[in-house]
């Protein structure tokens, strides 16, 4: 004995209406003749015996019926009338339910006992679902057994657990991003929403690393630059002003801007044009406790030592304080990230603060041999790295720039004019 | 002829029992199909579309696995080793510039095999056909082409097609030979076609076999809700089984005896065919190897459950 049922005969077809049998009740047919005529959106199909025999007829005419709905059995008459009516009737539900749903009215005492009928069940269904939907069913924290499958041979379809999710009033939204690992570590893992502060520098760097880049590094001697913030440091010291070697490297860098203007600029990839930035704010990377931030000097070229020592104090500590001002942290045409401050490294490879040209590494000042002529000395050498935008510039660009910075650093007079 | 009917109708009714998915049934073009493939020599490499049983069964390409294409199974779309074929082509026309390709192949390596391929009425509209065409002309590459042109492409009509008054002219702005076959009678179609193939040496050949589809463009489609009734039984008076029938019992060479017997053994061959599809039994390793690099755990735990599921053996 074989089940007839109606089948998706077109291409994701659900439902259709059973027009007319073709054949009576007890008639006997062979195989591949045709039974009923179903109506879909797509077509008016026959649907054909699969085997010789007695039929055995399961719905009436004019009737609507859903894909996977028995219509009718064929066999022996033996086997008929032994597996006959009750099936028959339990298989009438969904067109009734259908009805319901059709009227408006919720079958909601079908609902309610559903799933502890079910659960009952899960012990011996096998549940049938494409990995996928499994998954799915796990991260919106769905037994899948108790889900009621309405795919061929009661699958489990995606619809059916996203239904059953609404229904119960799970949240159905799906998160975007997920890690193989978390299935495995449940429990051992903690999912952290980043900061403001961190969702502005992921942005950023997400931004940056948009910038087709390269770098450059070099080592200064920084000798004499050290002897000079050790002579400035206490008159300094006396007006409040602690100095560091930071103040001088900005100028140096200014000095080097306006020699190699091309470094203060950003790309307009929209047009394909360099807007060239003829004043000189210098953006410095500082470490807040909640994540980097960049204060920015403003008008570096026109500020002195001592006033540029001093902002970067105050700067500094609104951003340990966290009073600092969006203002104090935009409009910077130029950065400079001091890794050296951090307290170790030899050299690294900045990201350029988009969206800028270039960004500055500078790092920690070491005593290191240092050949003077025949002479090895101990030598105070501060290693830079640059990274910048190798659509505005190229790498001698890079080179005559960085040379130009070391060359300021290392130049007494020009430490004398600004000390 | 009667054997690819009978297992296009066969396959029909397995569709409708969903024991198939969608399905391109050949009812009415089995002339232009066998008589086209019968003119091949062992050496020629027929190209399909996917409205082909009957090359495909004159060809001796496993019938059971032509099914299991049908049922969803990619394996049944490998073409075995001995068979001279390309895979089934269901975008309309891409299988015409691999026809060109092919061909050309051919005749660089210095092979004397024939490429034969095959498209609808539709498929002529595609830039594919005419650029196959042009290259297949510029090159002289053995290309027989042959335009099944079954009068409909689904719900388009020939004469909305195309302006042309034939579809065998369109081979004259290629520089090629252009032949309009009567797509209904066997004959006919294996004389074009031989004539073809053995010209296929000086260039290509395009042929249009007038035909008509009597049945559904698939399952999916329901041609009474576009063509008249009164269309469909004038056709269905030139089936090209029944003139071939007709010729065949003028020259005494058959009788209901003999049909009936031929009829009772394709209903044989059928079932076999349709029991070996259906005993086919997947092998769902490769939806897990071949998506990363490397096999994830979660994967190969999948895979593992996969295999031990009676699921694929169902």
């Amino acid at each position: 004995m074989k089940e007839i049922k109606f089948v998706d005969i077109g291409e994701g077809i659900t439902e259709g209406h059973l027009h007319k049998w073709l054949v009576k009740d007890g008639d006997t047919v062979k195989e591949d003749q045709s039974l009923a005529q179903i109506e879909t959106d797509k077509a008016v199909v026959n649907v054909p015996s699969p085997i010789s025999g007695t039929i055995k007829l399961l719905i009436k005419e004019d009737q609507n019926v859903k894909v996977g709905d028995l219509l009718a059995y064929v066999g022996e008459p033996a086997e008929l009338s032994a597996a006959g009516a009750p099936q028959a009737v339990q298989k009438q539900q969904p067109a009734s339910q259908l009805n319901a749903v059709a009227a408006g009215i919720a079958p909601e005492t079908q609902r309610a006992s559903k799933p502890e009928a079910a659960a009952s069940a899960t012990q011996q269904k096998e549940v049938l679902a494409t990995p996928s939907v499994r998954k799915l069913a796990r991260e919106l924290n769905i037994d899948i057994s108790i889900v009621t499958g309405t795919g061929p041979s009661g699958r489990v379809l995606e619809n059916d657990v996203r239904s059953y999710a609404m229904k119960s009033g799970h949240p159905s939204a799906m998160p975007k991003f997920s890690e193989v690992t978390e299935e495995k570590h449940a429990g051992e893992i903690e999912r952290i929403p980043l900061s403001q502060t961190r969702k502005a520098i992921a942005k950023n760097m997400e931004l940056s690393w948009t910038i087709p880049r390269a770098s450059h590094m070099d080592i200064a001697n920084a000798t004499s630059l050290s002897s000079m913030v050790q002579k400035e440091k206490e008159k300094m010291q006396k007006l409040g002003i602690k100095l560091t070697f930071l103040p001088f490297i900005i100028k140096a860098v200014v000095e080097a801007l306006k020699e190699y203007p091309r470094f203060n600029a950003s790309y307009d990839h929209e047009k394909g044009e360099i807007i060239q930035k003829k004043y000189y704010n210098i953006g410095l990377a500082a470490e807040a406790p909640d994540g980097l931030k960049v204060i920015v000097i403003k008008n570096a070229d026109r500020k002195s030592i001592s006033q540029i020592a001093k902002e970067v104090r105050e700067l500094g500590d609104k951003v340990r304080n966290q009073t600092i001002s969006i203002e104090e942290m935009r409009d910077s045409t130029f950065t400079i990230t001091n890794i050296g401050s951090l307290g170790g490294g030899f050299l690294s490879v900045p990201m350029i603060n988009y969206p800028e040209v270039a960004i500055l590494g500078v790092h920690l000042v070491r005593e290191m041999p240092v050949v003077q002529g025949d002479m090895v000395k101990v030598g105070k050498i501060l290693p830079l790295s640059l990274t910048f935008d190798h659509r505005v510039v190229d790498g001698a660009d890079a080179v005559l720039f960085c040379n130009a910075v070391i060359r300021y650093i290392e130049d007494p007079n020009f430490l004398e004019m600004l000390g | 002829m009667v054997l690819t009917r009978a297992y296009d109708n066969k396959i029909l009714s397995l569709q409708r029992q969903g024991r198939t998915a969608t399905f391109a049934p050949g009812f009415g073009e089995e002339a232009a199909q066998v008589g086209s493939a019968s003119a091949m020599r062992p050496n020629d490499i027929f190209v399909p579309a996917f409205r082909q049983s009957g090359v495909y069964l004159t060809r001796g390409f496993p019938m059971d696995l032509y099914l299991l294409y049908w049922i969803g199974y990619e394996e049944g779309n490998v073409v075995p080793e001995n068979v001279r074929g390309m895979p089934m082509a269901v975008p309309v026309s891409t299988q015409m510039p691999h026809a060109a390709g092919i061909a050309y192949a051919q005749k660089y390596k210095g092979s004397d095999s024939a490429v034969v391929a095959y498209v609808g009425d539709g498929g002529t509209s595609e830039g594919d056909f005419a650029e196959a065409l042009n290259l297949a002309g510029v090159w002289k590459a053995p290309l027989v082409a042959i335009i099944q042109n079954n009068q409909w492409a689904i719900s388009m009509p020939r004469k909305k097609q195309s302006a042309a008054e034939t579809l065998a002219q369109k081979a004259f702005a290629a520089g090629i030979n252009g032949v309009q076959v009567d797509g209904n009678d066997v004959v006919a179609v294996y004389k074009a076609t031989r004539e073809a193939i053995s010209n296929a040496r000086d260039g290509p050949t395009l042929i249009e076999c007038v035909t008509y589809r009597m049945g559904m463009h698939t399952t999916s489609d329901d041609p009474t809700k576009y063509r008249s009734d009164e269309e469909t039984a004038a056709w269905a008076k030139k089936d090209p089984i029944l003139r071939v029938k007709a010729y065949l019992e003028g020259k005494g060479l058959l009788s209901d005896a003999i049909d009936k017997e031929i009829e009772e053994g394709n209903s044989k061959i059928i079932d076999s065919w349709v029991e070996k599809a259906e005993s086919f039994k997947p092998d769902p390793t490769s939806m897990f190897t071949n998506v990363y690099s490397f096999m994830p755990e979660i994967l190969s735990a999948e895979l593992e459950e996969s295999k031990a599921s009676d699921f694929w053996q169902g």
